[in-house]
């Protein structure tokens, strides 16, 4: 019996051991498993710098030179110093502006007068120039202007033979980037500060370098918001809040920046510090590595909820369009008429506004403007009038545009017309439009910036510029004012219609210098515009956030065009549209 | 003679087993003891060397197996994605319509980060401009996706891109990191940008994961081979202990049958080595035990034949010296033949019943029936007392006797009639052989134990004579006169009463030199084996020489009565 049982457990213990060690494989089979996408951020691109190779001529020194100022910005200009002489180097300003360029620098030996560029120069002195083709400007604050598709600017450096090398003595202050250089070392941020009730977020943009980027963004937005716009936004941040560190913010590895605030901040009350920390994470969150962040005021922290400010939001309307004699929306691509307004029988409409929806009449107001000379409201049916009343009547008069207080904004010549649903016109005036005629005129979401685009009929060019001015209102949201703000969309020659499309951006009919054809450009404030797929006449354009969805193109034939959600075409959306608009 | 008895020396015997004291060894001494005392620690340990020497080098092979396997792999995907990447780029570049230095820019950024995102892992990308390749005039920047990591390409792998700029090029680098610094490979080749000339693509990947797999692959073996280590010694120990457990039980089983123990058998269970062991240790015990009982038996009969019959011509012998006496008291009456006769009779009666007195104390401590009867007793005086008795006999014989003992009393435990016996004993038979020739006696004492060593310079003994001198009727010399009379038991029945005390006799001698004898016993009763007694047999190497003897007495006295010299 003994025997039998030793048999069985060994018999047992063998197969136990095969099982086991047959358990080793890979699977092929098993559960589900789930997994959250983490938020993944595009690597990033560094340019690197060298210092002067010994026996470069004069043109490979001031090309160095350039080269070295792209990597400037995270080495404080160490390398490119080194091409300057110990003159050169004191009195030189990099940091006053920056002048993105485009192509190559044509550069040539001025005097003394020797032929070529690559000619061997003799002697201890020389004068390099040329001429830089521009892409864009931007000051020391940081505000990106985009230059003229044709303009140059002419450069000098006068070079002196120090320790037997060429070295530069004489240069202009500011620095030369070339386009893709700029955007890889310097990020495009729009700083957030307050509409006057502090409703809505007002962007202002910025170029700041990516190194140390949250430590500029902070500064920056401390140290308030640019000239043109002071009047119109206000900021959460008390007079003379500083960082404690200057310049210095951490990001924790969890993405949490950590803003450690001068004491000035105590003496806000909660809530302004709740709008002051709405603002701070709306602007530090465009950060790549920034989560989330803390504000410390010394070793007190500061432990409010954020404001919630309205940052660009959608209009959250369907587009209104006039066709068939009435005002319709558009829902699922179908046509719905809206029977809360009269019938539109016997006008000729050729442009629509319409409220937005958090304006004082809900959205339900709206104007058309008949033909080129009166905008006109178009009355609810409720309201027993059967025509629509005129509001403005001027000559030339641009496509009307609503602002979220009411009113109605539309340019005629050289003046700004605004108009209330009542009847309450007045102009205000543009001291820097007196010579130009307007073209269009839209007034941003946030109510405290409009899009002027003019050109000039005195020469025989006609130039436009689409400005972008701040809205100085009272008390009651009357505009009393315009302060001139930044340029827009420089590289269009022309520019007839323009939409706001973001918080800082704009999509426009206009033509570039090159041909004569209107086209569709996305031109972001303080950022490069951009082609869109061609689309033959366009007339009108209208959309709302973003571009892909919701931006509609009218045709001269009547034809709705709307961007399709993939690929680079248009799709028909309705026919015989006089006008089309969302709210804004 | 009772049992053996523990020596000083472990190793001067080598058939006793002898266990060292522990007490007296440090911590080494001590393992190396318990080394030496287990053959279960034994076999586990060199079990366990061998299992540890074998391991490690087991696993020394497998770990730079799987190291260079795992590496190798990685390289050959690295190396395969890395050209992959090369000839995508090279042919992206070739495709590229960029004809000024500012497009070229931007071609470069784009490419760092189609480079950067187009791997299956993290990898850093660096495109450099070749330093060996023709200056070309143009503005642009070299591009990287790390700057700080350049510094790791190193310059023989710049050189070799720009030697063989068609081939890809790679090598080892460590990469620095918050943790320490991690492996990494580099591959480099170079690449043709429009406008701006030959450019070197340097590809950076990190083996973090392949050294985590490695590690964590040497450590699983660790724990595992450690682990199996352990349960190797186990396994060692316990089956070890089946074998040791039946050699313990033998062992104690033979230990107490030399203690006396002689029933003492091992159960027999099963058929293997260790049962005929066993069966075969029980057998001996049986016959051991037979023999040693029928031997005892023997003994036992013969001792009380002795006894028997020394009791029986006991009572035969006090008719006879009755009779004896009165012819003795009558001698003068009878004739000259007869007076004669009647002396010698009445001495060989004398004799005749000495010999039986001895007999019969000697079957005494045969039978293990001799007692002691012990006292405290000052053996300076009572050996005094004994030389005293013994002065007619040196005189008649012209021998002095000279007597030295300590200025203090040595006081002992002792019986006084057999410590007597003893020194009569020896003091008679070296007055016998000293052929004249002075007799020294020296009583000495420690804290343990007492001597008494006389010594004669006389005819003295030889080693074969002094290995017998103990034994039974042994004379050295049969011829020689017998004016004491002897029984030829005197030094045997000396012997036998210094071992009941626990002390010992013992006996040094040469021929032609004399014969020195030491009783040493035990100071105090019930003290066990003294070690070390205050006299030796060589005068010149007495442990406590000239310390001790302040008085010293000579026998017999110079003339007319005077008392000792004190």
């Amino acid at each position: 019996m003994r025997f039998d049982q030793l048999r069985m457990s060994i018999i047992s213990l063998v197969v136990t051991v095969l099982a086991l060690t047959g358990c080793a494989t890979i699977p092929v089979t098993g559960p589900v498993g789930s997994e959250p996408l983490p938020v993944t951020d595009a690597g990033q691109v560094f340019v690197e710098a060298e210092g002067p190779v010994a026996g470069a001529t004069p043109i490979e020194v001031i090309q160095g030179f350039i080269r070295a100022q792209a990597a400037g910005v995270s080495d404080d200009y160490r390398v490119a110093k080194e091409f300057l002489t110990a003159e050169g180097a004191a009195q030189w300003e990099p940091n006053k502006s920056t002048a993105v360029y485009l192509g190559e620098p044509v550069l040539a030996v001025v005097a003394p007068n020797v032929s070529g560029a690559t000619a061997r120069v003799d002697g201890n002195r020389v004068e390099v120039g040329g001429a830089i083709d521009l892409a864009a400007i931007v000051d020391q604050t940081g505000q990106l202007v985009e230059a003229a598709s044709n303009e140059s600017q002419i450069v000098s450096f006068k070079l002196v033979r120090d320790n037997g090398q060429w070295r530069i003595n004489e240069l202009p202050d500011g620095t030369y980037v070339s386009q893709p250089n700029f955007t890889v070392t310097h990020r495009r941020i729009a700083l957030q500060f307050l509409s006057l009730d502090h409703q809505y977020f007002v962007p202002d943009v910025r170029w700041y370098p990516s190194r140390n980027l949250a430590g500029h963004v902070a500064e920056g937005l401390l140290a308030g918001p640019s000239a043109w716009l002071r009047d119109a936004v206000t900021t959460a941040a008390p007079i003379g809040t500083t960082l404690q560190v200057a310049g210095s913010v951490q990001v924790s590895a969890e993405g949490v920046a950590e803003l450690d605030l001068s004491s000035a901040v105590l003496s806000a009350d909660s809530e302004q510090q709740s709008l002051l920390l709405a603002q701070f994470n709306a602007t530090l969150q465009q950060v790549p590595q920034v989560r989330s962040v803390r504000v410390t005021a010394g070793n007190v922290d500061i432990n409010v909820t954020a404001a919630s400010v309205l940052q660009d939001p959608q209009t959250g309307a369907a587009v209104a369009v006039v066709t068939d004699n009435a005002v319709q929306k558009i829902v699922d691509g179908a046509l719905v008429p809206d029977q809360g307004y009269v019938s539109l029988e016997g006008v000729n409409v050729t442009a629509l506004a319409m409220e937005p929806l958090d304006g004082p009449q809900s959205g339900q107001f709206a104007v058309v403007r008949q033909g080129k000379r009166s905008i006109a409201a178009v009355p609810r049916i409720l309201r027993n009038a059967e025509t629509p009343q005129v509001l403005i009547e001027a000559p030339e008069l641009s496509a009307p545009s609503i602002d979220r207080f009411g009113w109605v904004w539309a340019g005629s010549v050289s003046d700004i017309y605004v108009a209330t649903g009542e009847g309450e016109v007045s102009t205000l005036a543009a001291p820097w439009l007196a010579s130009r005629t307007i073209d269009a005129v839209r007034v941003s979401r946030d109510g405290a910036r409009v899009a002027i685009a003019s050109h000039d009929s005195s020469s025989g060019e006609s130039q436009s510029t689409i400005d972008i001015a701040a809205i100085v209102r009272d008390d009651t949201g009357v505009p009393t004012q315009l302060e001139q703000g930044v340029t827009v969309g420089g590289s269009l020659a022309v520019a007839h219609e323009m939409a706001w499309i973001g918080e800082s951006t704009l999509a426009v009919i206009g033509a570039s210098g090159v041909s004569a054809d209107s086209n569709i450009y996305v031109t972001p404030i303080g950022d490069f515009s951009q082609l869109q797929p061609v689309l033959d006449h366009p007339v009108m354009i209208t959309g709302d956030l973003g571009v892909r969805t919701t931006l509609h193109v009218l045709q001269n034939d009547g034809v709705l065009m709307t961007r399709s959600t993939t690929g680079a075409s248009w799709t028909e959306v309705a026919r015989d549209i006089a006008a089309v608009a969302y709210p804004g | 003679m009772s049992a053996s008895t523990a020596t000083r020396s472990p190793n001067t015997d080598a058939t006793v087993f002898v266990r060292p004291d522990r007490s007296t060894m440090g911590f080494f001494g001590r393992l190396s003891l318990a080394w030496r005392s287990s053959l279960q620690i034994k076999v586990v340990f060199s079990v366990l060397t061998m299992t540890i020497v074998s391991l490690a080098v087991l696993s020394a092979l497998m770990s730079t197996t799987i190291r260079d396997g795992i590496f190798n792999q990685r390289v050959d995907a690295v190396m395969s994605e890395s050209a992959r990447a090369f000839s995508g780029t090279q042919s992206l570049l070739n495709s590229s319509t960029a004809a000024n230095s500012t497009q070229v820019q931007q071609l470069l950024k784009d490419t760092i980060a189609a480079l950067q995102a187009g791997a299956s892992g993290q990898r850093d990308v660096f495109l450099w401009r070749m330093r060996t390749a023709a200056p070309v005039q143009v503005t642009v920047n070299d591009v990287s996706s790390n700057p700080e990591l350049g510094g790791l390409v190193s310059a023989q792998l710049r050189e070799a891109v720009a030697a063989a700029p068609q081939q890809a090029h790679w090598q080892s680098v460590g990469i620095p990191t918050e943790g320490g610094v991690h492996p990494g490979v580099v591959v480099g080749s170079s690449v043709e940008v429009p406008v701006a000339g030959t450019f070197e693509l340097y590809l950076m990947y990190s083996m973090e994961t392949e050294q985590y797999t490695l590690t964590f692959l040497q450590r699983v073996l660790a724990v595992s081979l450690g682990s199996l280590t352990i349960v190797l010694a186990l396994i060692t120990w316990l089956v070890t202990r089946q074998v040791v457990h039946p050699i313990i039980t033998v062992s104690a089983a033979a230990g107490r049958i030399a203690d006396g123990h002689l029933d003492e058998r091992l159960p027999v269970r099963g058929y293997d080595e260790v049962a005929a062991l066993e069966s075969s240790f029980n057998a001996m015990a049986a016959s051991l035990q037979d023999q040693i009982e029928r031997l005892g038996h023997l003994s036992a009969l013969q001792r009380r034949f002795v006894s028997d019959v020394s009791h029986e011509l006991r009572t035969p012998l006090t008719t006879i010296r009755m009779a004896a006496d009165v012819l003795y008291d009558a001698r003068n009456d009878l004739v000259e033949p007869g007076q004669r006769s009647v002396e010698l009779l009445k001495d060989q009666i004398d004799r005749f019943e000495l010999l039986l007195t001895d007999l019969l104390e000697i079957s005494r401590f045969d039978a293990g029936a001799a007692r002691l009867d012990i006292d405290s007793r000052d053996l300076t005086a009572m050996t005094a007392g004994i030389i005293e008795g013994m002065v007619p006999l040196a005189e008649a014989k012209g021998v002095d006797i000279t007597y030295r003992s300590p200025i203090d009393r040595v006081v002992a435990d002792v019986d006084a009639i057999r410590f007597e016996r003893i020194v009569r004993n020896l003091l008679a038979n070296a007055i016998e052989h000293a052929e004249g020739k002075p007799v020294h006696v020296d009583l000495a004492a420690t804290v343990d134990a007492v001597a008494v060593r006389v010594r004669d310079h006389g005819i003295g003994l030889n080693s074969s004579e002094l290995a017998h001198v103990f034994d039974r009727f042994w004379r050295a010399d049969p011829a020689r006169a017998r004016t004491t009379g002897g029984t030829g038991l005197g030094l045997s029945i000396s012997m036998e009463d210094a071992l009941l005390h626990g002390g010992r006799l013992e006996a040094d001698g040469s021929p032609g030199h004399g014969a020195t004898f030491i009783l040493t016993l035990p100071r105090h009763a019930g003290v066990g084996a003294i070690d070390h007694g205050p006299l030796s047999t060589d005068e010149d190497r007495d442990p406590l020489l000239q310390v001790m003897f302040r008085h010293v007495s000579t026998y017999p006295k110079a003339a007319e009565g005077k008392g000792p010299r004190t």
